[in-house]
């Protein structure tokens, strides 16, 4: 498509994603507030210097808050504009590389860092009963996110695009045809099946049966039990020669099957293949591998032993290539050339950036399961776009350690709820772990007593005991005290106590709270209270 | 050749649309930005509109002059929203995603109210079906299955109460969409998408998707990728409540990205909570969503909502009004940044505020007289109005019920007074003494020669050690006693000396079912002669108790500050 | 068992002194009769009559004594307290006539339902504005433009409707809810911009006539949040369940027992129970089930946008009663519900409490709380409604109700201490006022008006009357009434005789035939009585006037309380008039001047006023005329002396005097003369015209509220319901002590001969006369915490053998005697082998040991049974079968419960 110089706002979407980086945000923002207390001093608004400083702390405390509303109209563009093809590529690059990383798509054998061997043996194994319709069962072990499935799938699109002998014809959305007609033009059905989602037999098998795309042929029929299903099942895809269709059963989370009583879905159907003359396999993935133990023995004697173990990366080179299959844009990806190779320079840049690598590094530290760094990295790649359409080593910086949300919960908090975190600490402090409403009460109201005692009256407010619950109720709420049931003389359910006698236990840092007292615009005596 | 660049005018709505949301959300721009960059990768304007967008759209009218509408395309897995409540989360969530809500791609439900997995996922594919009206026969089968009416008793067509059940349904239902697509496309002037539809490609591509096996032709992608990979949201609101009640379930719809794998139509589960993010990780899922963090509103904020948002004025009010918004956050802010809190008190105190403007008394300018003037009123009406204590509703005649001579504080006052026949109140005060005083002591306090023993040495006669500290009986909270020692205070404490008769017991099942005394062993169990029970009643209530038939607590009670 | 006889005797010594004695226990007693034939109480009759046992309690002794006289009834069958009433028949010299039992019973009725229905009334017109305010808040508009809106967001109108826990609250909310149907509120304004789906289908204009559709939720069925919405959503949606709805009120029955997760509150998807157990696949194609999931808010929705589109507008109020019997999570998470509709439907939302608000502070999370926008209601509280049912019922009404002072305290004190509920008080009432019809046969002529113009009642009642008794009337309602009320024996006592009576009159009253008693003093009576009541309400409404303008609270409750005082000063004694008094008269003299006109008026107007009875008008004319003069008089003091002028000191002697009135005849005589001289002193001075005023109000007020009973008008009986104790035995019952006695003395009410009645307090004997259950009951107290079933049933057993015996030879009582006697020793024996028994079959409960027993006992050693030789095992099979029950029902009763804790053993339950 021939490129054209587009009338675009795309840059408006850009614009506003680097202004939440930019200095000039900030300054922006300082104005409009600056001129805001002005338009309050002038309206002579009797407000003490104390009343300001409240106005100001969580302003000072969330920076990256901008004040004004419509900063950003479509009207602020910068001039250069990026061309169409630009648009499109960069467009499409993002589109590729997010959904490679997010694992929307099927990643390309040679994605798949160090599974070589597990691909070709679970080929053959698949193979084996494919083409040369032999019944096979193998369980793939192996951590979360270390690719088994992504083999798996890798796999058995191979196979399906090798086996495919001609174009099948595209059926009607509910197809309603019989299995006779369309199960020859495929080479192979495949039944997926997860243990966490098919939580009871009764789901599994009617899930089995819409896949293999046999309800009309189940039509009212009924079972006592689950062999003689099985067997109908597969008796429905034999065909005129004897042959049936080969199936390939996925049982993901194996271990949630076997926790099943009497695991009798595994046993039929285990007990279906080796029943039928071959054209039956079932592929089993768990994560832990002590599953096999947990199998019956009956279950156990009809699996063959067979396992493919999967082991995650180890060390930085191998994420690195993981990084850099995850990241690369190639022309056959319908990007430009001159795109493409730009964007290939870029990427190694980013990968012989240090920081990058700093990140990485800290990424498979933080979890060894690729899957988890790739996620990481959505965030980051997610940030191209016609504006910036290469990858930026800037981006990458901080996905590693997100910003603790909590801790920036608690530095928002309002005086009031921050005094009683406060007391709640100290509570902590006194090694009295379980605390409820009335001792913190009653802390606070000492505590101020103190300092009115001291002179330094009027820096804490005194508010009502009504108050104080509601907010204290507000904390229980955002779980920042988490309620403790049946400790100290057994005060448990909500009916069982009053409110203010309920048990609870601090759930956030105490020095995220004593920070926060720390901060600009909370009283000395509170920060003191929160220090001692 | 228009629509070759759908790019162009796509970005333009779409940063349309969120320049104007700014514009609504005072202080929101960078949480907007956050979303818009992670949901919405490319907002593609798909000249194949499957839906007729209706005029009365509060979506951007660009799109509507070219007849298509945004379908957005991401790929992110999953997505947190945390943040306080009041924080504009859910409802900034709908706003932006109003313009995909057209197409029927996302769906919002709330946990708290649909407390089972049945309705939690026919709410949400009521929404998501809700489309499919305008797309041909099949589509409208799929729809009216959704409707609810009178005629079908208001029953719906379907019932799914499973995730796969859910998933299956979307599958089919995207399918029957993607062949009226093709159809439609086929004959469209759109030369990008004819063009795609007559190459093969498109065409295996969707029916491999449907045989459940799967392609991933990169040559087919670009020309139809908009169209088919139209992403599909799922809002979560009160996440939490998911969590409480069935976490499986949670990690389920947590995984739904994974769960239907390779689908044209990506599914993204999005979470809102007000609960720390930490507290969802799920062991069988191991990265936890990214999070988009909404932190309360800083004073500024809060002043430029309270405009935004602020009831119709006469100009001349406006810069009074602003002033006011200052001075109220500058009282209330202290204890609550919560801008509902802020509103409801807000309105009510902002017609005392402006009352001596309109009546001519004071002029909109002396900011300071006017203070002055609502000072007073503030004081007491303001934690009153926080508590929710008073109503601020003040419309047709209906008074503002502030505190002052008027008929409301004498109801007030009588609120004071506790209607409670007085063995009743006896009992409650007896069973006070029960669930605070250790039982321990109860013959020192209560036997007779303990009166004449109090009259010489006043409490500490009874050696009781008084341990003054934060664990002392009266902040732990009531203990559990058994009936019986209650009873026993009771026959003493009371002045008149009755019989134990069956008006007692009556008397304390009333009490159980004022829940002003707390019963601890089952009602079922045969313990007739044991039931151990827990007063509820707070120290205050206790001591009018006692002041309302002249009892004198304090002399019976032990660690009491 | 022996039939009563000699049932004669009693009544036949003609002694006025018995007589008396028979009549008061007619009039006592006759609820606990058991009607003749039922005597031999069998367990059905127990069970059946158990509450009137219980009723008996602790006076039982004295009608044990009282009760040897005969009472008989027709019918045969213990009746339900009430209907039908028995007629009293005496022995020979009286005997009620059917038409005057089935007059008392007419008379109750039509009374009753006087009495109800006028409370209803009461409780709804002091209501009332509150009733108004509620329904004024229904109808407004809580969605008003002028205030602050945030987007998706809105605060649920809520009504707190603070009710006490004194009021039948929910009758009162119903009947305020059915007026509030008809109600026609302003339009719901749809929140703009509505949720983007629905933006078609709201635009419509907003519909014409808007309709008020109620729900009520009861936490009873209000357990989960499932089923309240449901209730919510049915009670709204298909409350008119009419053809299209089909079973939409019902969810398919699928919907509850297949493994549905909804059930009972939360999720657990998995395993499905279902599942689990059944292995059977079937496979169904989904098919329109035509019933909706009725606790989806959708449905409301739906429901709601449809009606509108058909131009019908509901608005929604959800009304939650007993907010403190709710489950807090429940409660929360339905109003958060309806907080997230509030945008899209109009729901108000209206919170009926029974004690305070802080119940919501304590219940609900202050979120929750933050989603409301309360408005607050006032029902009044049990005391004001109390007040306001007393003076309707027992001054107002055109024949008042009429308590004996005792009996009206005793369901004040109640009130006040125990319930401060109106319906408990109604409630006792209501049994008063059956006790007093149900056992007094004069009731008959209770509020007769015997000089009613033309063939009155009067007549008629008399002419029915005077059918009974000899033709002096002896033994016919005169003589009966002479000798049942109490006034006329005190009144003969009485010396000198009280003021209007002199010798003659009083022996008059005595002497005179009975049916001239009938005749002439009943009437007579009435007449006063009547006399009474009107100047009771003339007086009690200037008594109002007054207190009001003193500034003093009239409490209506305890105000009767001094009325009905019984010392004889009544309410002018009491310091409560005193300080009315007080007050009024330090007034100037010419706000005083002002008081009094105003109840000059008042009085005027009570005259004037023709639907009144000739009596109270002119009693209230005359009253007015004596009040005229004293007005003037104080009106000449304006300005001549400030009201102040009057000196505390005398006020004070006042009050002290009317407190000396409580003593001797002697110090009220005193007191007169020196009244008497202060007047001369006074005369003409500001004291002398406060005088007056006083003297005035002592006589139409203090005088003219004097109640009968109280001031001891002969023959009060007749009109005042006076029976404490029925009220005390029924309604404040000492449940173990009176089931003691029903149990170890039951002759104290089967009332036969046979049975022993034991004579000091606490002991208690036994023996085989008596029922089964007692029997068992009085072994059961002999024996110690843990019972050992074996030797239970041993003694039992022998105390129930020798009764074969006693039928065999004649002397039964010394047979029974002694074998009573023998039957309290034989545990000892009898355990001795039981033990090795009862060790020998181990584990087995309590009714198979028995079983087990039967076995042993027949193969042969029924021979060396201790006492009793039992010829051929089914006696002794029916002794075990009268054993067993009579254990069951000891079970049934509490008095035991079967442990685990050794085995043939059961557990005593210990009783406060």
């Amino acid at each position: 498509m021939p490129p054209r110089t587009a009338t675009s706002s795309a840059p408006a979407l850009a614009t506003s994603t680097m202004e939440s980086h930019s200095p000039t945000q900030t300054r922006k923002s300082k104005r409009t507030r600056s001129e805001m207390e002005e338009s309050d001093a002038d309206e002579g608004v009797v407000s003490t210097p104390k009343g300001k400083g409240k106005g100001k702390a969580p302003m000072a405390s969330t920076p990256r808050n901008d004040t004004s509303a419509g900063l950003s109209s479509p009207a602020a563009r910068d001039p250069h504009e990026p061309s169409q093809q630009t648009i499109h590529d960069a467009t499409l690059a993002r589109a590729v590389v997010v959904d490679r990383l997010s694992g929307r798509i099927v990643p390309e054998k040679e994605e798949l860092v160090g599974l070589d061997e597990q691909y070709s043996a679970l080929m053959t194994v698949l193979e084996g009963t494919v083409a040369r319709g032999e019944s096979n069962s193998v369980l793939l072990v192996g951590e979360r996110g270390c690719g088994k499935t992504a083999t798996l799938d890798r796999v058995l699109q191979d196979l399906h695009a090798r086996l495919r002998s001609s174009p099948p014809s595209p059926p009607t959305a509910a197809s309603t045809n019989a299995p006779a007609e369309h199960l020859p033009s495929k080479p192979f059905l495949l039944v997926r099946l997860n243990g966490r989602v098919h939580t009871d037999d009764k789901l599994a098998v009617r899930d089995i049966v819409r896949q293999l795309d046999v309800e009309r042929d189940m039509e009212g029929t009924e079972f006592s039990s689950l062999s003689p299903l099985m067997h109908h099942l597969l008796s429905l895809l034999r065909l005129s020669d004897r042959t049936t269709v080969p199936v390939v059963f996925v049982l993901d989370e194996l271990d949630a099957f076997a926790d099943r009583p009497g695991q009798r879905l595994l046993y039929n159907l285990l007990d279906a293949v080796q029943g039928e003359k071959g054209n039956v396999a079932v592929v089993a993935i768990a994560a832990g591998v002590d599953v096999l133990d947990k199998l019956e023995k009956r279950v156990k004697s009809r699996f063959s032993g067979r396992r493919i173990l999967f082991h995650p990366p180890t060390g930085m080179p191998a994420f690195e290539t993981l990084a850099r299959n995850a990241l690369t844009v190639r022309v056959q990806h319908r990007v430009s050339a001159e795109y493409a190779e730009m964007y290939a320079k870029r990427m190694e840049a980013l990968l012989a950036d240090p920081s990058f690598k700093k990140t990485l590094k800290r990424l498979s530290e933080l979890s060894s399961d690729p899957r988890s760094v790739l996620w990481a990295m959505i965030p980051a790649a997610a940030q191209i776009s016609p504006a910036k359409p290469f990858l930026e080593p800037g981006a990458f910086d901080g996905i590693a350690n997100p910003p603790d949300v909590v801790a920036t919960e608690i530095r928002c908090l309002p005086p009031l709820s921050l005094v009683l975190l406060c007391a709640a600490v100290r509570m902590q402090r006194r090694s009295i772990p379980c605390f409820n409403f009335a001792m913190c009460w009653d802390e606070y109201r000492s505590l101020v007593n103190r300092a009115s005692a001291r002179g330094s009256a009027g820096a804490v407010e005194r508010w009502k005991k009504s108050v104080c619950l509601k907010a204290w109720d507000h904390l229980t709420s955002r779980e920042f005290l988490q309620p403790q049931g049946g400790s100290l003389g057994g005060l448990g359910g909500a009916n069982k106590a009053p409110k203010e006698h309920r048990m609870y236990r601090l759930a956030v840092e105490a020095d995220d709270v004593e920070r926060a007292a720390g901060g600009p615009g909370v009283s000395a005596d509170v920060r003191t209270w929160a220090r001692e | 050749m228009e629509s070759q660049s759908p790019g162009n005018t796509a970005q333009d709505a779409w940063s349309q649309h969120v320049a104007s949301l700014k514009a609504d959300f005072p202080g929101r721009s960078r949480e907007i930005d956050a979303l818009s960059t992670m949901l919405v990768e490319t907002p593609y304007l798909s000249s194949v509109s499957i839906r007729r967008v209706p005029k009365s759209s509060s979506f951007s009218n660009t799109t509507l002059e070219r007849g298509g509408t945004l379908v957005s395309v991401s790929s992110v897995p999953s997505l947190f929203v945390y943040g306080d409540s009041g924080t504009g989360k859910t409802s900034l969530l709908r706003a932006l995603l109003r313009p995909f809500e057209l197409e029927g791609l996302v769906a919002f439900v709330n946990c708290l109210e649909c407390h089972s997995p049945r309705l939690l996922f026919e709410h949400l594919i009521d929404q998501l079906l809700s489309a499919g009206a305008d797309f041909g026969e099949r589509g409208l089968a799929w729809t009216a299955g959704t409707e609810l009416d009178p005629t079908h008793g208001y029953a719906r067509s379907y019932r799914c109460d499973s995730l796969v059940d859910f998933i299956n349904k979307l599958r089919e239902f995207d399918d029957a969409r993607i062949h009226f697509g093709i159809e439609c496309s086929s004959n469209s002037e759109d030369p990008l998408l004819s063009a795609s539809m007559k190459t093969n490609n498109l065409k295996r591509s969707i029916y491999n998707e449907i045989s459940g096996s799967i392609t991933n032709s990169p040559v087919s992608r670009l020309k139809d990728f908009h169209f088919l990979r139209a992403t599909r949201f799922l809002v979560f609101d009160h996440a939490e409540r998911l969590r409480d009640a069935d976490p499986q379930l949670l990690a389920q719809i947590m995984r739904i990205f994974e769960l239907t794998p390779h689908q044209n139509t990506a599914t993204v589960p999005i979470l809102i909570s007000a609960s720390p993010p930490t507290t969802f990780v799920d062991p069988l899922f191991a990265p936890l969503p990214r999070v988009i963090h909404f932190p309360p509103y800083p004073t500024g904020i809060l002043v430029a909502i309270l405009r935004r948002y602020r009831p119709p004025l006469d100009p001349d009010l406006v810069a009074l009004h602003d002033g006011f918004a200052w001075l109220l956050i500058d009282m209330v802010g202290s204890s609550t940044r919560n801008i509902v809190e802020i509103v409801h008190v807000a309105d009510v105190v902002w017609r005392k505020y402006v009352e001596p403007v309109t009546e001519g008394k004071i002029k909109a300018t002396d900011s300071t007289r006017l203070y002055r003037n609502i000072q007073p009123f503030i004081k007491d009406v303001l934690d009153k109005l926080y508590l929710r204590e008073i109503s601020g509703l003040d419309s047709s005649g209906w008074a503002l019920r502030a505190p002052g001579p008027s008929r409301t504080t004498g109801l007030a006052g009588r609120q004071i007074d506790i209607q409670l026949p007085r063995h009743t109140k006896f009992l409650l005060i007896a069973s006070f003494l029960a669930s605070y005083n250790p039982a321990k002591y109860d013959r020192k306090l209560f036997s007779k020669e303990a009166a004449g023993r109090q009259e010489k040495r006043g409490k500490k006669g009874l050696q009781i050690k008084e341990t003054r500290g934060k664990l002392r009986q009266q902040l732990l909270g009531p203990k559990a006693f058994p009936l019986e020692r209650m009873k026993a205070i009771f026959f003493i404490v009371l002045d008149t000396s009755i019989e134990d008769s069956v008006a007692v017991d009556t008397q304390i099942a009333t009490l159980f079912s004022l829940r002003l005394l707390l019963r601890l062993t089952s009602a079922g169990s045969d313990r007739l002669d044991s039931m151990r029970c827990r007063c509820a009643i707070s120290y205050d209530y206790a001591q009018r108790l006692a002041r309302e038939v002249n009892f004198d607590m304090g002399k019976y009670l032990i660690d009491f500050t | 068992m022996k039939r009563r006889r000699g049932n004669g005797d009693g009544a036949n010594n003609g002694d006025g002194e018995a007589a008396a004695e028979k009549y008061v226990s007619l009039t006592r007693s006759s609820f606990f009769i058991l009607p003749d034939g039922a005597a031999n109480a069998n367990a059905l009759q127990e069970a059946g009559n158990a509450r009137q046992r219980t009723a008996a309690g602790p006076g039982a002794r004295k009608k044990a004594k009282s009760s040897d006289t005969t009472h008989t009834t027709s019918t045969s069958a213990p009746a339900p307290a009430h209907l039908p009433f028995q007629r009293c028949v005496f022995d020979s010299t009286f005997t009620e006539p059917e038409a005057l039992c089935a007059l008392r019973q007419r008379k109750y009725t039509t009374a009753w339902r006087r009495v109800s229905a006028k409370i209803e009334d009461v409780l709804l017109s002091l209501n009332r504005d509150a009733i108004d305010n509620i329904s004024r808040f229904v109808e407004m508009d809580h969605w008003p433009l002028d205030v602050t809106v945030l987007p998706n967001r809105r605060d649920i109108p809520t009504g707190i409707i603070i009710s006490g826990l004194t009021l039948p609250t929910h009758d009162l909310l119903h009947r305020l809810f059915a007026h509030i149907q008809d109600l026609h509120p302003a339009p719901f304004p749809l929140y703009a911009p509505p949720d983007a789906r629905h933006t078609d289908t709201d635009s419509p204009a907003p519909a014409p006539h808007v309709s008020v559709r109620v729900a009520h939720l009861v936490p009873s069925d209000c357990t989960t949040l499932r089923a309240a919405l449901r209730v919510l959503i049915e009670s709204f949606a298909f409350a008119s369940s009419e053809g299209g709805v089909g079973g939409g009120g019902e969810e398919d029955p699928s919907d509850d027992e297949d493994p549905d997760p909804e059930d009972p509150d939360n999720f657990t998807v998995a395993p499905r129970p279902l599942d689990t157990t059944s292995t059977h696949f079937s496979f169904r194609r989904p098919t329109r089930t035509g019933r909706a999931v009725v606790h989806d808010m959708r449905v409301l929705l739906a429901w709601w946008r449809d009606e509108r589109r058909e131009g019908r507008e509901h608005r929604l109020v959800v009304v939650v009663h007993d907010v403190e019997a709710w489950g807090a999570g429940v409660i929360s998470d339905l109003i958060s519900v309806i907080a997230e509709y509030t945008t899209s439907l109009p729901l108000i939302l209206l919170l009926s409490l029974a004690t305070s608000t802080d119940v919501l502070h304590q219940t609900l999370p202050s979120a929750v709380v933050g989603m409301m926008r309360p408005e607050r209601f006032y029902l009044l509280q049990g005391g004001e409604c109390l007040d306001g049912v007393v003076e309707e019922l027992f001054v107002h009404s055109a024949s008042p109700l009429k308590l004996s002072s005792a009996l009206y305290s005793l369901l004040l004190d109640h009130f006040n201490a125990r319930a401060l509920s109106l319906p408990t008080f109604v409630h006792h009432l209501h049994y008063a006022l059956l006790a007093h019809y149900f056992r007094d046969p004069l009731s008959v002529v209770t509020g007769v008006d015997p000089d009613e113009e033309g063939e009155g009642e009067w007549e008629k009642v008399l002419r029915l009357m005077e059918g009974v008794g000899d033709k002096e009337g002896n033994g016919g309602y005169g003589e009966m009434a002479r000798v049942a009320w109490r006034s006329v024996v005190s009144l003969a006592e009485s010396d000198p005789f009280p003021s209007p009576w002199d010798a003659a009159q009083v022996s008059s009253l005595l002497t005179c035939t009975p049916r001239v008693f009938l005749t002439h003093h009943v009437p007579e009576i009435l007449r006063t009585l009547r006399t009474h009541a009107a100047d009771r309400e003339v007086s009690w409404r200037a008594l109002k006037h007054l207190a009001a303008a003193a500034g003093v609270k009239f409490r209506a409750a305890s105000v009767l309380r001094h009325v009905l005082d019984p010392e004889g000063t009544g309410l002018g004694g009491s310091e409560w008039m005193a300080r009315v008094v007080g007050n009024v008269v330090r007034k100037s003299p010419r706000e005083l001047a002002k008081v009094l006109e105003g109840v000059r008026d008042m009085l005027r107007e009570v005259e004037g006023d023709a639907e009144r009875s000739h009596r109270v008008r002119e009693r209230a004319g005359e009253a007015a005329d004596e009040l005229e003069p004293v007005v003037e008089h104080v009106k000449r003091f304006d300005g001549v002396v400030a009201g102040v002028g009057v000196d505390l000191a005398a006020l004070k002697r006042m009050a002290s005097a009317a407190h000396g009135a409580r003593r001797t005849k002697l110090a009220r005589k005193l007191r007169e003369e020196e009244e008497e001289s202060r007047r001369e002193a006074e005369r003409g001075t500001w004291m002398g015209a406060v005088r007056e005023v006083e003297g005035w109000i002592d006589a139409y007020i203090n005088l003219g509220l004097r109640s009968s009973c109280a001031v001891g008008v002969v023959g009060w009986e007749v009109e005042y319901f006076d029976d404490v104790g029925v009220i005390e035995n029924t309604f404040m019952p000492q449940l173990f002590p009176s089931s003691h006695v029903a149990l170890a003395a039951s002759a104290t009410y089967l009332r036969c001969e046979c049975c022993p009645v034991p004579q000091r307090h606490g002991e208690h004997v036994v023996s085989p006369t008596m029922h089964d259950t007692s029997i068992a009951y009085g072994l059961y107290l002999e024996q110690g915490k843990l019972i050992n079933m074996y030797d239970w049933f041993q003694s039992f057993k022998a105390v129930v053998a020798p009764e074969e015996r006693g039928h065999a030879d004649g002397a039964g009582e010394l047979g029974e005697r002694d074998g009573s006697g023998g039957g309290a020793e034989t545990p000892t024996k009898g355990s001795a082998k039981g033990k090795g028994k009862a060790t020998v079959r181990n584990g087995s409960g309590g009714q198979e040991s028995r079983g087990a027993m039967n076995g042993s006992t027949d193969d042969g050693e029924s021979g060396e049974l201790a006492v009793g030789d039992l010829t051929c095992d089914a006696d002794l099979k029916m002794v075990q079968v009268r054993f067993a029950r009579a254990t069951a029902e000891l079970q049934m009763l509490g008095y035991i419960r079967p442990t685990k804790r050794k085995t043939d053993h059961v557990a005593k339950l210990k009783f406060v």
